[in-house]
């Protein structure tokens, strides 16, 4: 080996990464060769210079001043993290809820129109909220749901609109709430959640809703019937307003009752008042809703537990904060997390009220009798003529109503369809011209 | 990777700055050392030590589990000082241009020269500064891995994941980094002092 290939190997030797044989070779050549052995004894020298360089400590308020930039940064961090997460889930959540609500006006809109349509008007109108209602709304957030094991069999979302009654077998189970339904259970019975830990991630959430329009011939009875049971059950009246209306009969204005009441029953009761209210009088319009919020709610309660810890670990660093600048961003940064947390908090204390308390609206409109009505031994001529004309014209536009009612219904799927074959038909109509 | 380190990973891609903290504690002291050595004065290793430490947490989204955390970090502080020196360097050069007859433009044109002159390295007052400034006038592509080699003691291999480079290269980065410096030393013993004392 030349002096060059020695000296560069020299290297390897210091670091000792070379072969015993090589090692031997290169001792030898520093006995024999001054130059190579001093430029041995230098890079040694360098070496040992370097490994023996003081570490020095950090500059004293080095980390002081790195924890407030990492804190801002922080910031920046969630941010992001929280925007990756869920813009279009949050979009799509705003989205799916506006729809329901419309849907849902919507549609109490049409219930209640088709039921006190025609000659009909509101002469009075007394609204009252009950305060009792609000009360229990704000109280009952604990409430566990006993009804989601027992409907589990019911689709994820189930919209069944019937102009008849509910049909039987497609309505919940009911049972009470805390007998476990292994006989009668659709699906299998779901452990009880701890009572410190409000979800359990099997856990189904669903929420129950039904409208139902009646006709009745004694609209205080039928009322009260109504709200006693719900009342017996565990339910309250959220909101009940009563009006009348003028109707001829016989040639004379009868002043009739109507009205609509909105009930919060127990959710494993749903079924016993919508099948007991089907038989407090003439079911003109019947319909239930399920949604299922498992994923909504798992996620809002995901986010909840993620600011939970976030929160510990704040005031852990608020308790060991230095300076005034630091407690100060701690706290600011602990009170975003506070909103939050009440923020996530309430919505699934709201969920948790709606699953529940299933929401009932129903609509009472007081009829008089057919049998009473038909054939007033005074009636004239004109008088039986023009109660035939009201009846057919009112039958005409219930009909329209319930037209309007199914065909609106069926819009999810008519649109679609419509596209389809529309495009079908242009698609069809260019393979035609090209042929 | 060990699950605790892991898991700091983790809460520090949530924005968590406790965890991030105990994550970078053991390594904060050495990313503070190699800015040391290529910048050469204590204001300027703490700005960009701190600023590569920041940028770590920014970016530890994008940080690969299958990576080693350690030499993902000094690799961020290593490149880190290097952008910083050439910015303050063409930064120095430029108020150098700008303020030649203030009290204050002088100052920086001593400082600004100072880091360049060999004439330092000579006149230092011990071997050890003499060392310390030696380091800084060898070239960056060399400096960086005598630094992480031969001072922070790491091996050849991690010295090659860190820069992306073929081992070999660092090698040989190393063996000339050594050798300028030994030559530097050497200059300056027949300068001043003398290698050995
Ligand atoms: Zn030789």
């Amino acid at each position: 080996m030349t002096c060059d290939q020695i000296q560069e190997k020299m290297h390897d030797y210091l670091d000792g990464d070379l072969s015993s044989e090589m090692r031997a070779q290169i001792e030898a050549h520093l006995d024999d060769c001054p130059a190579c052995k001093e430029a041995y004894s230098d890079l040694k020298e360098v070496l040992q210079l370097l490994k023996e360089l003081p570490i020095e400590p950090l500059p004293e308020n080095f980390e002081a001043t790195l924890h407030e930039a990492l804190e801002r940064e922080s910031k920046a961090i969630r941010q992001t993290v929280q925007n990756k997460v869920s813009p279009l889930r949050q979009r799509f959540k705003k989205w799916q809820r506006g729809l329901s609500y419309a849907a849902a006006v919507f549609l109490v809109g049409v219930v209640g129109l088709s039921g006190m349509d025609g000659f009909s008007s509101l002469l009075q109108n007394q609204s009252k909220m009950s305060d009792e209602a609000t009360v229990e709304m704000a109280s009952d957030s604990g409430v566990r749901s006993g009804a989601p094991e027992l409907m589990a069999k019911s689709e994820d979302v189930n919209f069944s609109e019937s102009l008849s009654a509910v049909a039987p077998e497609e309505a919940p189970v009911d049972a009470p709430v805390d007998t476990p339904i292994v006989s009668t259970a659709l699906a299998p019975v779901e452990a009880p959640a701890k009572s410190d830990d409000p979800f359990t991630p099997q856990e189904i959430k669903r929420i129950y809703s039904g409208q139902v329009s009646l006709e009745v011939t004694a609209y205080d009875q039928a009322l009260n019937r109504v709200t006693k049971q719900v009342t017996d059950l565990g339910g309250y009246v959220e909101n009940q307003q009563t009006g009348t209306y003028n109707q001829i009969i016989g040639g004379k204005d009868v002043l009739l009752h109507e009205g609509f009441v909105v009930l919060r029953v127990p959710a494993e009761h749903f079924n016993t008042v919508m099948t007991s209210l089907a038989g407090q009088g003439k079911v003109l319009n019947t319909s239930q809703q399920t949604s299922d919020i498992t994923a909504e709610y798992r996620d809002t309660y995901q986010e909840l537990k993620n600011l939970q810890v976030r929160e510990a670990s704040l005031r852990e660093i608020m308790a060991k904060a230095a300076n005034v600048t630091e407690i100060i961003e701690v706290e600011r940064e602990l009170s975003r997390v506070r909103q939050e947390i009440n923020a996530y908090g309430s919505q699934l204390a709201g969920w948790d009220r709606m699953v529940a308390h299933s929401t009932i609206h129903v609509n009472i409109r007081e009829v008089r009798d057919t049998t009473s009505a038909v054939n007033p031994p005074q009636a004239g001529l004109f008088a039986r003529a023009r109660e035939a004309f009201v009846k057919t014209v009112n039958a005409i536009i219930e009909g329209f109503d319930r037209l309007f009612v199914a065909t609106v219904g069926a819009m999810p799927i008519v649109l679609p369809l419509l596209l389809v074959s529309v495009l079908g038909w242009f698609a069809y109509k260019r393979f035609l011209k090209r042929k | 990777m060990p699950d605790a380190e892991h898991e700091l990973i983790l809460k520090s891609q949530q924005g968590d700055v406790a965890a991030f903290e105990a994550l970078i504690k053991q390594h904060q002291v050495v990313a503070y050392n190699v800015a040391l050595r290529i910048l050469g004065n204590q204001e300027d290793a703490k700005d960009a030590a701190q600023e590569a430490l920041i940028k770590v947490f920014k970016n530890i989204s994008k940080f690969k589990a299958e990576a080693q955390f350690s030499t993902w970090l000094y690799r961020i502080v290593v490149n880190t000082c290097n952008d910083y020196l050439r910015k303050e360097r063409s930064r120095q050069h430029f108020s150098l241009d700008q303020e030649m007859e203030t009290s204050d433009g002088t100052l920086k044109r001593e400082v600004a020269d100072d880091r360049m002159a060999p004439e330092k390295v000579y006149e230092a007052n011990s071997l050890r500064e003499k060392v310390h400034l030696a380091i800084q006038r060898l070239p960056e592509q060399q400096r960086t891995v005598v630094i992480l080699r031969d001072i922070e003691g790491m091996s050849y291999e991690v010295i090659a994941s860190m820069l992306d480079l073929p081992v070999g290269t660092v090698k040989s980065r190393i063996n000339r980094g050594r050798d300028a410096l030994k030559q530097l030393l050497i200059d300056s013993r027949v300068n001043a002092y003398g290698l050995s004392g």
